[in-house]
């Protein structure tokens, strides 16, 4: 059992705070894992961006990224006598934070009952419909902006959570394709198959965008 | 021999070394080599869109995300951390009491109970003898207080050092010897 340390600063005993921690993460994983929760606090600081955004990016929605979060960096905290230092610790944490995302988007999509729309046709969204973008005044592009910003996001909710995870892996976060299939836990062609198909999709819902904005 | 899609996603995202891209590039007549670079352009339109579209937001109270955090894990510590022994559980000294009955009256009855010789029967108990030598199985035929709805037996094996006092017929354990 591990020795739990005061969770806030102001709980802190003199000698376990912050002030006398490393600045080395390899040093703060040791004292994580030996239970110094002061010691897993900053390395949540190191990484908690980054992981909310990736798991943001994922489920498109504040709260659920807030809370999805959590659930990353408590099950790190519960599992980190696992690692053991093959790959980065935050490749670790990375893989964590993709499971979550896609468990709960797998649990989202029984909930909702509607199955993931593969077949999302290109006249759905005439590029002269009231939703294609025009180069209008600014107070107006805003508004189009975010009428496009729900088109893409809707069209995104259509991939399934694997092609919808490898998708904002590479083109929002810029991930290789080792660190992806690192974080997803599939093979480097799996990867380029699924950016295949998801783009393909991505495509066929979003052209008249891309090709006039 | 990767499939074509892992091929061509590689080489849309210039992933290719310069030698596969260049086998890749040969194996495309004019007509596809048009249709590829206008994929490769559109790939990197689709990219460009959702990247500008999609900004992510900053994780928002950050200091309140570390505090809630660890509250979590301090509670789930503590749920976790075992239970303080507690001597005077009234389970543990109902499971304790029944025991120490059961041990009083089969050794009471493994005393009493001549365990050779053919079966008979005694004021007490009717006693069966089984083939090994010591061993015995016995109904209990009156017993203190009386009560007709209560049957009591017992086994006892020498040879396991082994007694089991059987009850049938009861409501409920009592509370205390």
């Amino acid at each position: 059992m591990r020795e739990v340390t005061p969770a806030t600063d102001h709980d802190r005993p003199a000698g376990s705070g912050s002030d006398d921690l490393p600045t080395d993460e390899t040093a703060l994983i040791e004292r994580a894992r030996r239970g110094e929760t002061a010691a897993f606090d900053a390395l949540v600081t190191l990484h908690r961006q980054k992981v909310y955004a990736t798991i943001y990016n994922a489920t498109r929605n504040e709260e659920d990224a807030w809370d999805l979060s959590q659930e990353t960096f408590l099950k790190a905290w519960k599992s980190l006598h696992l690692f053991r230092g093959q790959s980065s610790f935050f490749t670790w944490l990375y893989r964590i934070a993709t499971n979550v995302s896609i468990d709960w988007l797998r649990r989202k999509k029984i909930q909702s009952g509607t199955p993931f729309d593969d077949t999302i046709l290109p006249e759905s969204f005439e590029p002269g419909s009231h939703t294609a973008p025009r180069r209008e005044a600014t107070p107006r592009r805003q508004i189009e902006n975010r009428e496009i910003r729900r088109r893409i996001e809707a069209a995104i909710e259509t991939l399934s959570p694997e092609h919808r995870m490898v998708i904002t892996l590479r083109e929002l976060e810029g991930e290789s394709y080792e660190a992806i299939a690192e974080a997803v836990g599939c093979s480097l062609g799996t990867v380029m198959s699924r950016l295949f198909y998801a783009r393909k999709k991505l495509q066929l819902a979003l052209k008249d965008l891309y090709e006039t904005v | 021999m990767k499939p074509f899609e892992e091929t061509y996603t590689a080489w849309l995202d210039g992933e290719l070394s310069p030698e596969e891209a260049r086998a890749f590039e040969a194996g495309l007549d004019p007509r596809q080599r048009a249709e590829a670079e206008a994929e490769r352009a559109a790939t990197r339109a689709l990219g460009d869109l959702l990247r500008h579209h999609l900004p992510t937001p900053p994780l928002p109270n950050p200091d309140f995300f570390n505090h809630s955090l660890l509250e979590r894990i301090a509670a789930e510590e503590r749920a976790a951390a075992p239970a303080p022994a507690r001597s005077g559980s009234p389970f543990l000294r109902l499971f304790w009491a029944t025991l120490s009955g059961a041990a009083v009256a089969a050794i009471t009855l493994a005393a009493v109970v001549v365990t050779t010789g053919a079966p008979r029967m005694t004021t007490d108990f009717y006693a069966v003898t089984p083939p090994g030598e010591g061993d015995y199985y016995a109904e209990i035929l009156e017993s203190e207080p009386g009560q007709p709805t209560i049957s009591a037996y017992a086994f006892h094996s020498s040879s396991e050092q082994l007694t089991v006092l059987w009850l049938d017929g009861l409501d409920y354990l009592p509370a205390e010897p």
